[in-house]
């Protein structure tokens, strides 16, 4: 998926970028940049979370990610800052077609702010091949919830896999010391096979807490019992913070946990979430 | 001219007997790095019936070789040993920093950082002519395949050996976990081992041509078993 290739002419290129300060006491969005096929609606303060959150959700206008799409997003939240930044839906990975389409986040966050990133599970289509790695900078008094995951659809019913996912999520200190690295390599052939690696699961996801605050692993687990999900969570490296993983029948099931367990993440953090409408 | 094609074949029989010996030395079980204390979450596999058979632990175990931490160790394992044989400290230092990031959970941290330790440790104290690998790798804890790839340089052993033998104590150790937990006859643990040499030979050789990019897991569910094995009642296993 990293060598040089011609994209096709219907290749979406598109770089967005987002940066949020704190002013007056509230956190407002100072820049945007939201070429197609990335959309936002205006952030707006539901009065939750820590003080003057900023809650924001982001969008697709083009029904999906298709081949040989690069789009990138950039995140900052300067220091003192909270946003809360979440997609409205599922994004559909549409059959690449032997290409590949590729979503790159880099997110800086800076002292004593506050940043959710919550995306819905992508929809991976058969024959979709997708990148999506993530870039984080995080500043020591910091705090950062990040929820993603992924499932399969196969809508003609033909038991089509998706082709590949190939996702990393990589966060940082501002003087670039490696905090953690989580990569996933997987076929859609494995990821669907009973006795593959994920034996048989249909979704998959991840919530990861990035903070200095001391965590309770097992307080994030119990708060997601009954959900139809297996989850478990642990500790990161270099006491970065927690990770939770989720594994799911599909992508709807990882949804609805990925959204209890953002809550729940938040609440371990002290800042509680009113619940959002997708 | 025979006795000239004899002397060189006893040099080489003699050099290939030094790093063998090392080899077969550092990987043994009997190594005091406390393999036989982890399981890669195969502990928690059992008692959730994901592995209850030879079968079933046999699939577990390729998969992680295929697509787990054996592939992602013997990456790291390649790359160290490659940047040891250059006296490369900086490329050592930051690949001992991506071993500790990449570690998925808490206890397969613990497995890879303690085994590595011990036996950067031990090597040092045994084999005090490698004083070399003592200053390829820093105080801080080096991941397990991060050791092992930078001393096998030091002593000049070659790699892919060197990676076979690696995935070798790898896929024995947790046979070995496997026959304890499940519990299976020993007979039917060397008979996973050998239909999984293949396999191992497989990835040391792609192990060795791997770039640094080709870094990444699909075994998510072994993560999963990792950590709910933190709280499991009973456990023979640190992982």
């Amino acid at each position: 998926m990293n060598g040089p290739v011609a994209l096709s002419r219907r290749a979406t290129l598109a770089e967005a970028r987002l940066v949020f300060a704190e002013a007056g006491g509230r956190t407002r969005l100072t820049l945007q940049h939201i070429p197609y096929p990335f959309h936002i609606t205006r952030p707006f303060h539901l009065g939750d979370g820590p003080a003057g959150m900023a809650t924001l959700y982001l969008q697709s206008s083009s029904g999906g990610i298709y081949r040989d799409d690069r789009l990138s997003f950039d995140l900052e939240v300067k220091p003192g800052a909270a946003a809360h930044v979440t997609t409205q839906a599922s994004t559909i990975v549409h059959d690449t077609k032997g290409g590949w389409a590729g979503l790159d986040i880099r997110l800086r966050v800076g002292k004593g702010a506050f940043l959710i990133l919550a995306q819905d599970p992508l929809v991976l289509f058969p024959e979709a091949a997708m990148r999506s790695h993530l870039d984080l900078v995080i500043d020591p008094e910091a705090s950062v919830i990040l929820a993603d995951g992924a499932g399969t659809h196969d809508p003609m019913g033909k038991a089509g896999r998706f082709a590949r996912l190939d996702w990393k999520t990589c966060v940082r200190s501002p003087a670039e010391d490696l905090l953690m690295l989580d990569c996933w390599r997987v076929d859609g052939q494995d990821f669907a096979d009973q006795d593959g690696p994920l034996h048989g699961q249909g979704g998959v996801g991840t919530v990861t807490i990035l903070t200095r605050k001391p965590l309770d692993a097992r307080g994030l687990e119990a708060g997601l019992r009954g959900m139809g999900c297996q989850a478990a969570a642990s500790a990161l490296p270099h006491a970065a913070g927690l990770v939770l993983r989720l594994l799911g029948p599909d992508g709807g099931f990882i949804a609805s946990a990925l959204d209890t367990a953002v809550r729940a993440a938040a609440a371990l953090l002290g800042s509680p979430l009113a619940p959002r409408r997708k | 001219m025979p006795r000239i094609i004899m002397v060189a074949t006893t040099m080489t029989t003699e050099a290939a007997a030094a790093w063998l010996y090392r080899l077969m030395a550092w990987l043994s079980p009997a190594y005091p790095v406390g393999a036989f204390s982890y399981s890669h979450g195969l502990e928690w596999a059992v008692e959730q019936r994901l592995v209850g058979d030879r079968s079933s632990l046999e699939d577990w175990l390729d998969d992680v070789l295929r697509h787990g931490g054996g592939r992602i160790d013997a990456i790291l394992c390649a790359h160290a040993y490659a940047a040891a044989a250059l006296g490369d400290r900086p490329t050592l230092v930051g690949l001992r920093d991506l071993g500790e990031a990449l570690a998925p959970t808490r206890e397969l941290a613990l497995e890879t950082l303690s085994q590595g330790e011990a036996f950067r440790t031990t090597t040092l104290a045994a084999w005090p002519d490698l004083e070399r690998l003592a200053e390829l790798l820093p105080d801080r804890l080096p991941a397990y395949p991060i050791a092992v790839g930078a001393a096998a340089a030091v002593a000049a052993i070659p790699m892919l050996p060197a990676l076979e033998a690696y995935l070798h104590a790898f896929v024995a150790n947790l046979t070995s976990a496997g026959v304890r937990l499940i519990p299976l006859g020993q007979t039917d643990g060397q008979r996973i081992v050998a239909n999984l040499e293949p396999v191992c030979v497989e990835m040391a050789e792609a192990a060795r041509l791997a770039p640094l990019d080709d870094l990444g897991t699909a075994t998510l569910m072994v993560d999963w078993c990792s950590m709910r094995h933190e709280t499991q009642y009973t456990r023979l296993f640190r992982s």
